[in-house]
């Protein structure tokens, strides 16, 4: 074998030119992404609640207000789901573990991403259906105007669905990458 | 003062302060040292060169920001090696593999090997060796690239988590392997 190792190590290499300046940059900026992405969500969801808790409460019409209310309700569920069951962001498995445990945990985390997108229209987009029913019948009754109504949600949270779907694809790629030639770790 | 020791004074400063100039010492030690051997490593994972420029930005980044958590119980290039090889394999993964279009010429470089002199310039030879490393499962991809930069099995079995045993049974069934047509 060492002639495998004697060709291997025997490659000219350049020095690296790396500025560790930039490096703290980056990694701060990292950090950032993270946190702001985190603040996002969650702001987002309040946005959600106290916008529609509003209409909830100065809408004249009680039917109407009653969806309102739904939807912020509806919000404040998914925001509690996001921050107990964590985020849809990307995957951070500790790099400085050993390796079987590090691939462990980085399929783990995985495997929940991929639950958690997969699910998106049950536990993300489904709370929200019947306070925009309940919207869309009391300004509009039963016609036209709340199947449009209806129909823009429908498109809109399908397309949601759509993309979460393929992000779940993508990740299920990586997680049968990891996968393959796991008999190494297991033996 | 040996900067590179477990027990040095340095990694110890460090698992007790995040000081920036320590940390950047430590960093420092880290590229003048290991660079060779951690380009080595990212080009037994990726075939494209701006794929493997991208895995070895990704490792300095990760070496540089998991730094503080170094705390000296393993040695400073087993656990540099550890954080190279984790981010590998995610980076690998990362991306859709696109099948090998050319056939690698795995018996050119078995006659390469027992006559180095006449039978084929050495960087082709050191590409088909990389390609076929980046052609083993994640694992024993890992086992061939610490055993060809000099890890011994005990420090490979450390830096995956498996036992010795393991590491030289399964060493042994990936040098049959790779070099089963060198001695045919």
């Amino acid at each position: 074998m060492s002639d495998w190792q004697d060709l291997w190590v025997d490659t000219e290499i350049d020095p690296p030119d790396i500025d560790i300046g930039a490096l703290r940059r980056k990694s701060e900026d990292f950090e950032k992404v993270i946190q702001r992405r985190n603040w996002i969500e969650v702001g987002a969801g309040i946005f959600v609640m106290v916008a529609f808790g509003g209409f909830a409460v100065f809408t004249p019409d009680r039917v109407e207000g009653l969806g309102n209310g739904l939807v912020a309700l509806a919000a404040l569920f998914v925001t509690f789901a996001i921050v107990i069951r964590g985020s849809l962001g990307p995957v951070q498995a500790d790099p400085t573990a050993q390796t079987a445990a590090y691939l462990d945990a980085h399929r783990a985390e995985l495997r929940h991403q991929i639950r958690l997108l997969r699910w998106v229209p049950l536990w993300y987009l489904a709370p929200f259906i019947p306070g925009v029913l309940t919207i869309a019948f009391a300004r509009y009754g039963l016609g036209a105007m709340s199947a449009l109504y209806i129909g823009v949600f429908a498109v809109f949270f399908g397309g949601l669905a759509w993309v979460n779907r393929r992000g779940a694809q993508k990740l299920q790629e990586q997680l049968d990458g990891l996968q393959n030639g796991r008999e190494g770790e297991d033996s | 003062m040996d900067i590179l020791s477990p027990s040095s004074n340095m990694a110890s400063d460090l698992s007790k302060a995040d000081s920036l100039e320590v940390r950047t010492g430590l960093f420092r030690q880290i590229t003048g040292q290991y660079a060779a051997g951690l380009r080595r490593t990212c080009r037994g994972y990726e075939r494209d060169e701006a794929r493997q420029d991208e895995l070895m930005q990704e490792i300095w980044l990760a070496l540089w920001t998991s730094l503080p958590t170094f705390e000296g119980r393993s040695s400073l290039k087993t656990w540099v090696y550890r954080v190279a090889h984790n981010k590998a394999v995610s980076h690998v993964s990362r991306e859709v593999r696109i099948p090998e279009t050319t056939p690698v010429e795995i018996d050119t470089l078995a006659q390469h090997l027992q006559d180095p002199e006449t039978q084929l310039d050495r960087q082709r030879a050191r590409k088909i060796l990389a390609e076929l490393i980046r052609r083993l499962p994640p694992v024993d991809r890992q086992l061939i690239l610490m055993h060809l930069e000099g890890f011994s099995g005990k420090e490979i079995a450390e830096v995956i988590g498996l036992s010795p045993s393991n590491v030289t049974t399964r060493l042994s069934r990936i040098r049959n392997t790779l070099g089963r047509r060198e001695n045919p």
